[in-house]
C-alpha cells in the first residue's frame, strides 16, 4: 500500500490544524454559518437531519488493517458504534458533533487518512476497481494510477473552485467494476500489441438528474501523458464550464451541448499545449509508485487446495457463500472474497465497530493486512488462501458478515434517503430493508441470479439507481412517497441508462412491483443463464410495462 | 413556514445545536429542548412571527443553525406531530434500527 511521503503528511497536519482553529472560532462565534458553511465543507463535514455528518476519504477504497481499526474505534468512541461505507469507496459516519471534530481529525491523521476533498467543487476521491492487484481478468493494477491522480488533484489550486464537483474512476480489466462511464473522467488501463500500456479515456458521463454516459475521448493515451491529459480536461472545464446554474455546471453538461467532436479538439488543443512537458510522469516515479503496490508476499500453497474443495464438500452453506462472494484471483490458489454488508433486513453498507474490528482482524490474519470498499458498499479481502476460506467464513458467521449474496438481487446498493439525508425526497434503506426480506430465501436468489437492484432518494442519484438492472428513485408527490421504477441500467462496460418504467408506485406498493418484475423475467427467460440484463435487452421493455400495469 | 392568518398552520421553531448537531426545539420558556413535545407551539401568524424573532438571537449568540419554523397536525386527542414526514424523521430519529451487533449465536 501506498505510504505518505512528507509532502502528504505536511498537508494533512496543516490542514487539520487549520481546520481545528476554524471549528473554534465558529463555536465561538468569531464566525457564522455563512462564512463556515464552505470551510466545513471543504473538510467532509456536512450538516444532516439529526447531527454532523463527516465523509471520510478511502483513497480507491483501499484501507490497511490498522486504519479500518482506527474507523472503527472512532465509530466506537464519538459515533453510534457504527459506519456507512458509500457508493464512492468513502464512509460516513451520521453521528458526530462539531465540538469533536478536530479530535476526529487529528486521529485519522495518525493513521493516513482526512476527509480533504470528500466536497465541495473540486476533484473528489480518486475511486477504482475494488479487485485492483487481485482479479485475474487484469490487465494491470489502476491503482498506481489513482494515487498518482491523488497526489496531482490533492488541493490543486486551478481546480479547487470548479464549476462543480468533479469525479475520476480508474479500472484496469475490460470488465467495468468501477462505473467509468458514469464518471466525469473515466479510465481504462490497457495494453497495446507492442506491450504499452496506456488509458482509454472517457469524459462526461455522470448520473443525478441529468444521467449521461461518457465519451471516449481518446481509445489509447501513453500512460505518462495521463496527467497533461486530465489537465487539459479540466482547463476545458474550468474555463468553458457553466458557473450560472448548478444543475448545468458538471462537465456532462458541457460535453453534451459542445458534442464529442468539438469536446475533443478543445481538450486535444490544450494538451498539445502542455504535453511534453512538466505533468510528464517520470518513468522513476511510475516505477517508484507502482513498488508500493507490489503484489504481497503470496504463501505457497497447493494449487489443488485441498482444504477449500473438502469444505464445500461437507457444507452447503459454505459451498454456496464460495460460489458467489468469491471472485478468481490471479494467483493460484487465492481468490478475492467480497464481505457482503447486506444481511437480510439490513442497512446496505452499515458495519458496527466490532464487525470492522473483525475483518480488520481477518485482513490482518489472512489476507495480506488489505481490505477494500467496493461501491457497491460491500467490503472486499482482495488476497484471502482459498484454503484459508473456511476459517474465514467460520468467524464471518459469528459477526453476522457472511452472508452469501454477492451480485445477488439483495445485494442492494441505497443511499442513507431521507432517515439521514437532507437533500432526500423519500426513503430508500426501508425499501431496501423489505426487499431484501421478500427475496430472503437464498434458493430463490440464486435461482434469479446475478441482478443488480439500486436505490436512490432523490434525483441526486447517490444509490445509482440509473445504472441498476432494477433502479428504484424515491419521490415525494404531495407528501407522500413515490417509488419510480427503471429497468435495463447498467454500469458496466456495456453502460446504459435506466428506462423510466411508468409511473411510480407507493412505498406499499413497490416491493410487489419489484417482484412483479423480477417473476416477468423468470417466466421470459431463455435459459437459467440468460440473466436479468440480458433477458430485458432482448425482450425490450414492453413485457415488463405490461406486466406492472396492464395486468 | 407561516402562511396567511386565514390557513394558518400551527408551527414550531426548530434547529440543530451548533456543536453537537442535535435537533432541538424552542421550549415556551425560551430555551431549547432535543424532545418535540417540549416544543412551543405557534398558533396564529404574529405567535409565529414572535417565536421566529425570539429563536433568531439564538442564531446570533451561536447556538444553534438551521432555524427554521415547521408545520404541526394538531388534532383532536392526538399529540402533536410535524406534518411532514422530513420532519417527523427529524423528531423521532430514523425510521430504521441503528445497526447492532448480531446476537450470538448460541449452539444447542
Amino acid at each position: 500500500m501506498y505510504r505518505y511521503d512528507e509532502f502528504d503528511h505536511r498537508f494533512v497536519m496543516e490542514r487539520t490544524k487549520e481546520f481545528a482553529g476554524q471549528v473554534t472560532r465558529r463555536l465561538s462565534g468569531e464566525l457564522s454559518e455563512e462564512q463556515f458553511r464552505p470551510l466545513r465543507l471543504m473538510n467532509g463535514v456536512y450538516l444532516q437531519l439529526h447531527a454532523y455528518m463527516l465523509r471520510i476519504a478511502i483513497p480507491y477504497g483501499t484501507l490497511s488493517s490498522r486504519q479500518l481499526r482506527k474507523l472503527a474505534d472512532i465509530a466506537r468512541r464519538y459515533d453510534r458504534d457504527y459506519g456507512h461505507f458509500t457508493t464512492r469507496q468513502n464512509l460516513q459516519f451520521n453521528w458526530i458533533k462539531l465540538a469533536d471534530m478536530p479530535a476526529i481529525l487529528a486521529e485519522l491523521a495518525e493513521v493516513e487518512m482526512h476527509a480533504i476533498q470528500t466536497s465541495g467543487n473540486c476533484i473528489r476521491n480518486v475511486t477504482a476497481d475494488h479487485f485492483a492487484g487481485a482479479a485475474a481478468d487484469e490487465i494491470a493494477d489502476p491503482r498506481p494510477w489513482a494515487e498518482i491522480i491523488r497526489q496531482w488533484s490533492s488541493l490543486h489550486p486551478e481546480f479547487s473552485f470548479l464549476p462543480r464537483k468533479f469525479k475520476v474512476a480508474v479500472t484496469g480489466a475490460a470488465k467495468d467494476r468501477a462505473a467509468i462511464q458514469v464518471h466525469d473522467i473515466g479510465l481504462e488501463l490497457k495494453r497495446n500489441d507492442k506491450g504499452e500500456n496506456g488509458f482509454a479515456v472517457w469524459v462526461g458521463g455522470g448520473q443525478g438528474r441529468t444521467p449521461m454516459i461518457a465519451k471516449k475521448l481518446t481509445d489509447f493515451l501513453p500512460e505518462s501523458d495521463i496527467l497533461a491529459y486530465c489537465d487539459a480536461i479540466l482547463r476545458v472545464y474550468n474555463l468553458e464550464g457553466r458557473r450560472d446554474n448548478k444543475y448545468k455546471a458538471r462537465i456532462k453538461i458541457l460535453v453534451h451541448e459542445m458534442g464529442e467532436e468539438e469536446m475533443r479538439a478543445a481538450v486535444e488543443k490544450e494538451f498539445a499545449a502542455i504535453r511534453g512537458k512538466t505533468l510528464t510522469v517520470p518513468a522513476p516515479e511510475i516505477a517508484r509508485i507502482n513498488a508500493y503496490f507490489a503484489p504481497p508476499a503470496y504463501q505457497l500453497c497447493d494449487p489443488a487446495t485441498p482444504v477449500f474443495v473438502a469444505a464445500q464438500a461437507a457444507d452447503s452453506q459454505f459451498r454456496m457463500f464460495a460460489e458467489r462472494n468469491v471472485t478468481p484471483h490471479k494467483q493460484p490458489g487465492y481468490g478475492v472474497l467480497t464481505i457482503s454488508l447486506k444481511p437480510v433486513g439490513g442497512p446496505p453498507g452499515d458495519a458496527t465497530s466490532s464487525q470492522m474490528d473483525r475483518i480488520a482482524d481477518l485482513a490482518e490474519r489472512y489476507g495480506h493486512d488489505e481490505i477494500r470498499v467496493s461501491h457497491e458498499q460491500n467490503l472486499v479481502l482482495p488476497h484471502v488462501r482459498l484454503d484459508d476460506l473456511p476459517a474465514i467464513h467460520a468467524s464471518l458467521i459469528e459477526g453476522g458478515l457472511a452472508t452469501a449474496n454477492a451480485g445477488l438481487i439483495t445485494d442492494i446498493i441505497a443511499c442513507p434517503g431521507l432517515d439521514y439525508c437532507t437533500l432526500a425526497n423519500a426513503r430508500s434503506i426501508p425499501v431496501a430493508q423489505r426487499i431484501s426480506e421478500r427475496f430472503a430465501d437464498i434458493a430463490r436468489q440464486r435461482d434469479i441470479g446475478d441482478l443488480k437492484l439500486k436505490i436512490s432518494g432523490c434525483i441526486n442519484a447517490c444509490g445509482h439507481h440509473h445504472v441498476g438492472h432494477i433502479g428504484i428513485l424515491g419521490v415525494d408527490r404531495k407528501g407522500e412517497e413515490f417509488y419510480q421504477i427503471t429497468l435495463g441500467g447498467s454500469g458496466d462496460e456495456t453502460c446504459a441508462i435506466g428506462e423510466i418504467a411508468g409511473r411510480g408506485f407507493s412505498s406499499d406498493e413497490i416491493v410487489g412491483a419489484v417482484e412483479t418484475v423480477v417473476d416477468t423475467y423468470l417466466k421470459l427467460r431463455q435459459t437459467p443463464q440468460e440473466d436479468f440484463l440480458a433477458a430485458y435487452r432482448r425482450l425490450g421493455s414492453a413485457p415488463f410495462q405490461e406486466a406492472l400495469y396492464v395486468a | 413556514m407561516a402562511k396567511p392568518a386565514r390557513n394558518f398552520e400551527a408551527v414550531v421553531a426548530s434547529a440543530n445545536a451548533l456543536a453537537s448537531g442535535a435537533v432541538v426545539y424552542r421550549t415556551a420558556e425560551g430555551s431549547w429542548s432535543p424532545h418535540f413535545k417540549d416544543a412551543l407551539i405557534a398558533r396564529s401568524k404574529s405567535e409565529a412571527e414572535a417565536l421566529l424573532a425570539a429563536a433568531d438571537g439564538d442564531v446570533k449568540a451561536t447556538l444553534i443553525v438551521e432555524l427554521a419554523l415547521i408545520e404541526v397536525a394538531l388534532e383532536e386527542g392526538v399529540a402533536p406531530r410535524p406534518r411532514s414526514l422530513r420532519e417527523r424523521i427529524r423528531a423521532e430519529g430514523p425510521t430504521v434500527p441503528i445497526p447492532q451487533d448480531p446476537q450470538p449465536v448460541i449452539r444447542t
